[in-house]
């Protein structure tokens, strides 16, 4: 992926709303999803949920997800709730 | 706490093969949504945890009462007052012990040690809630989970579901009404012993909360998961003669029949001291207790206690005294609070010295404190090891031996059992619902289990900048005639330590001289060896003989050494040689103690007639035990003289081969001291300096024996080598020549130079295994010995180039000191050395003098340094033509 192509898929995941924003990601995703989590700083049960139907939903459809800048606070929660190997990771450096 | 459980059935997860499709995948659900909440828990702030804490602490308290009735209505066990106080316990005397306590992130900081520790959360705890405290306990629990971020599966005792479930339900709305991860707190609907096995066992579950019965204990521990087990006791109480009597019958009936004695730290045997057995029981009677006669004391055990399993009953469990009587056809008051059954001994014989966890008391008259304590010890080993023991006395040494003798985890003093074991009441132990009863009664611990239970502490621990020293005689004259600084030194006593050589040079007369005049002065004069057990103790005799308040050694290493261990002994006459010589890795921590007391004292001078062991300045002595056949290397700052004089008169007649092999011996110190893992910059510089004058006088001291300079500056190296290496330490130049010099009878000095080469470009390599060493950043052999090469101005510009230079430079000052280049040219065959090869290294490897050198050496590689040195360089001629031609580099 070069950083056109990066930048033109990348979803913002709103701080406000991230399960709404998911399931619309979700929606729309064809080949890759990139979600840009950077503005995100807590999870809760429903956001970690939404992420399982994400999974789900990209497994299903073969679609692969990257998830940008998930700070290190919440990638232990998602390694925690084991999603971790079902997503990539991507932090701003990359 | 203990009760009769549900789960002690529970034996094998065998059991969980019964769970059907639907059960296991309900119990998925709970699991999944623990795990959960326990993710999503991580991420709060200790800020957000204790609002949550406070929360649930508050609905707790304000529910206190209608969780107590809930808990008697369904349990028909203990008192609903007493159930009150319990829940109040649970959350406002535990609220009370967390609330400034740090739970999240760094919990500690310890700067003097340099660490921090930080609290991880466990994750997912699986909890089993007793019949006896089904609410409290969970108020509890829910309070120290929600403190460490951790989600919890409860499971309460089947006849306690009702009131079990309803305080987790409460616990959790307000837990998620004030921010909690949703799941945090579940509880297994109608658990069975399938369901507690399926969730014991599950992978996800990261501990097990047990408070119960054996069985329940029992389960958890054989589950190969990290457990809190509480389990049973028996607690023995001893009512010594000195207690106040008052105090006691009151506190043992508030303990005993609180919540109809339920708590499993209540008291069930008091052994009664005979002066004031009646007095007691009168007591007793008066408020409110029924004390039973032989007859009815054997009814009681016959009901109250299973014949068949030796255990209690469980439909006694909780029941009012006046119940069980009526049970039982007792007649006794309508306000009896207490039943009493005397006994006469522990054990299956007697029923009634086992756990009762209901208002009935055995007791047991004891007719010497000897005879108390063997009973109370009796009662703990039946079923109460590790758990709760009580002792009434005013007799301090009687209540610490109670303490010594006891196998509980809370001895409680002057106090109530029960409410003393909970803590925080009638004393200062951590406030709990749950007993740690340490390895007898099958736990892991024996605290009353709390928050710190439930977290993983992470320590975080920083490198230690350790202390270091630089520890040498706090006064050094040096230079010619530096010997008449002796005349300062009062003295009334004072005994030359010398040898006939130096005596008859004339040696001796000089420095007599120079004593102080009020002085009277004896000779000590000693072998020219490495003293001998025999020479240290004729020397005592002598220094105790003459009362020696001054010591002087005139001589080489070896008188001194002779010196420094005749005052060790003369001033500690008790010190073990043998024990001070045990080895060590650390002087700061060894086990050998030198002594502190001395008897006697006197003063060490130390002159030294050669330059080079540096002994004079030396924290080091080596004594000969021919006896056994073994040499002992004292080590330890009390053993350094007290002054020293490096004047270099004492030295302007060595022979020429005694110059060398000193003058070697020093620069190896020089170069070990340099490299050591203990060098520091104190030692550096001295390494350095002593490194310098060697290399420059060495040469001319041995060419031209009458130079003044040339003796001077390398008595002075000598000194100040030894100060480096008295501090640093050497290496394992010193462990191969040690080993090589005492099986080939080779001087010191001579076996050093055999190795210097070899060790110097070991040293320098990249080491197969690197010496720990917390006192160095990083391997600076190879750059410390480039940095020698540039002092030396040999030249070279890459780090290896140097270190190749300084090898080279110490292949000819050795070629110039006429030094044997090898082992061959010693006469010894290469058949013989092969043969000593073995034993070599393994002497070599034993010899503490390597555990400060920078590389560890493995046996292979001291067995192949010592080939090296027998092959030697040979290149001998190639160097003296260059040092015909003047061009000694260095030199």
């Amino acid at each position: 992926m070069n950083d056109t192509e990066m930048i033109a898929d990348l979803v913002k995941v709103g701080e406000t709303r991230i399960t709404e924003s998911l399931r619309e990601a979700a929606k729309d995703a064809k080949s890759e999803l990139a979600l840009d989590f950077g503005s995100i700083k807590r999870l809760d049960s429903e956001a970690v949920a939404a992420l399982r139907e994400l999974a789900d939903c990209a497994e299903r459809k073969n679609i692969r997800v990257v998830l940008y800048s998930v700070n290190v606070d919440l990638y232990k929660v998602l390694k925690l709730v084991n999603l971790t190997p079902r997503f990539s990771f991507v932090n701003e450096e990359q | 706490m203990s009760a009769p459980s549900t789960f002690e059935e529970v034996k094998s997860p065998r059991d969980t093969d019964r769970l059907g499709t639907d059960r296991i995948a309900y119990l998925e659900g709970l699991i999944g949504r623990a795990q959960q909440a326990a993710a999503l828990f991580t991420q709060f702030t200790q800020k957000d945890v204790d609002r949550v804490v406070k929360a649930i602490v508050l609905a707790g308290l304000e529910q206190a009462r209608q969780l107590a009735e809930l808990a008697v209505e369904e349990t028909r066990v203990g008192v609903m007052e007493d159930k009150v106080i319990k829940n109040m316990v649970a959350t406002e005397f535990s609220y009370n012990y967390v609330k400034d306590k740090r739970s999240v992130g760094v919990i500690r900081e310890i700067p003097e040690r340099n660490l921090i520790e930080i609290a991880e959360p466990i994750g997912v705890i699986f909890s089993l809630v007793p019949i006896t405290n089904p609410t409290s306990t969970v108020l509890f629990k829910c309070i120290m989970a929600a403190k460490t971020r951790n989600a919890v599966i409860f499971a309460p005792h089947l006849k306690a579901w009702r009131c079990g479930a309803e305080t987790v339900r409460l616990m959790y709305e307000t837990a998620i009404k004030h921010g909690a991860p949703e799941g945090v707190f579940t509880c297994v609907e109608t658990p069975t012993l399938q369901d507690n096995a399926y969730l014991m066992h599950h992978k996800a579950v990261a501990l097990i909360d047990a408070t119960g019965g054996p069985g329940a204990v029992k389960a958890a521990y054989s589950s190969g998961k990290p457990a809190l087990g509480v389990g049973p006791g028996n607690t023995p109480v001893y009512l010594e003669k000195t207690a106040d009597l008052d105090s006691a019958v009151v506190d043992i009936i508030i303990s005993k029949t609180f919540d109809n004695g339920t708590i499993c730290a209540s008291e069930q045997t008091v052994v009664i001291d005979d002066e004031i057995y009646d007095e007691v029981l009168a007591k007793f009677t008066e408020l409110g207790a029924h004390v039973c006669n032989e007859e009815e004391a054997e009814l009681l055990a016959r009901t109250v206690i299973d014949p068949k399993t030796g255990f209690m009953q469980p439909m006694a469990v909780g029941q009012k005294a006046t119940d069980i009587a009526r049970f039982i056809g007792l007649d006794v008051k309508p306000q009896t609070k207490l039943l009493i059954a005397p006994i006469k001994g522990v054990g299956r014989e007697h029923p009634l010295s086992v756990e009762k966890l209901f208002p009935v008391l055995a007791i047991y008259r004891a007719k010497s404190v000897d005879e108390a304590l063997r009973i109370c010890i009796d009662v703990n080993h039946a079923g109460g090891l590790g758990h709760t023991s009580v002792v009434f006395s005013r007799n301090e040494e009687i209540i610490r031996k109670f303490g010594e003798l006891i196998n509980t985890g809370r001895i409680i003093v002057n106090s109530p059992g029960s409410i003393g074991a909970l803590g925080a009441v009638y004393n200062d132990l951590v406030p709990t619902f749950s007993f740690g009863c340490g390895t007898g009664g099958g736990n892991s611990t024996t605290d009353n289990v709390n928050m710190y239970h439930y977290l993983n502490i992470k320590r975080l621990a920083r490198r230690t900048q350790n202390h270091m020293w630089f520890r040498v005689p706090n006064q050094i004259y040096f230079n010619m005639n530096a010997v008449e600084n002796l005349r300062q030194f009062p003295s009334r006593s004072t005994v030359i330590i010398t040898n006939a050589a130096l005596e008859q040079i004339g040696h001796v007369d000089t420095v007599r001289r120079c004593i102080c005049p009020d002085a009277s002065i004896h000779v000590c004069v000693i072998p020219d060896a490495e003293p001998e057990v025999k020479v240290v103790v004729k020397g005592v005799e002598e220094l105790a003989f003459y009362k020696a308040d001054q010591i002087i050694a005139l001589g080489g290493g070896s008188v001194i050494d002779a010196a420094k261990i005749m005052k060790l002994k003369y001033e500690a006459p008790d010190a073990n040689l043998e024990e001070l010589a045990a080895p060590f890795l650390d002087l700061r921590k060894r086990v050998a103690e030198y002594p502190a007391e001395k008897v006697t004292r006197a003063r060490l001078i130390a002159i030294p007639t050669t330059s080079g062991t540096g002994s004079e300045v030396t924290p080091f002595a080596v004594l000969t035990d021919k006896q056994r056949g073994r040499k002992v290397t004292l080590a330890d700052y009390s053993l350094a003289p007290d002054v020293a004089i490096i004047d270099p008169q004492f030295v302007m007649s060595m022979p020429k081969g005694l110059t060398a092999d000193t003058g070697i011996d020093c620069l190896t110190h020089a170069f070990e001291a340099g490299v050591s893992s203990y060098a520091s910059l104190y030692t550096d510089c001295n390494a350095m300096q002593a490194l310098r004058l060697a290399f420059k006088y060495l040469p001319i001291a041995y060419g031209n024996p009458r130079d003044e300079e040339a003796r001077c500056m390398m008595h002075n190296a000598a000194c100040i080598a030894a100060m480096a290496f008295s501090n640093a330490s050497v290496g394992v130049n010193h462990a191969l020549a040690h080993a090589f010099g005492a099986r080939f009878h080779i001087a010191h000095g001579r076996a050093n130079a055999l190795m210097l080469p070899h060790v110097i470009a070991y040293n320098a390599e990249v080491p197969a295994k690197f010496m720990p060493s917390p006192y160095q950043h990083g391997y600076l052999a190879h750059k410390k010995y480039a940095s020698m090469a540039d002092l030396l101005d040999l030249g070279g510009v890459t780090v290896e180039e140097k270190v190749q230079n300084l090898i080279s430079g110490v292949e000819r000052l050795l070629d110039r000191l006429g030094f044997p280049r090898s082992i061959a040219e010693l006469g010894i065959s290469k058949e013989e050395f092969e043969r000593a090869v073995p034993e070599l290294a393994q002497t070599a490897f034993e010899d503490p003098s390597w555990r400060s050198n920078p590389r560890m050496p493995l046996m292979n590689e001291l067995i192949e340094l010592f080939w090296k040195a027998y092959s030697g360089r040979g290149q001998k001629e190639e160097v003296e033509a260059i040092d015909r031609e003047g061009a000694l580099v260095g030199v």
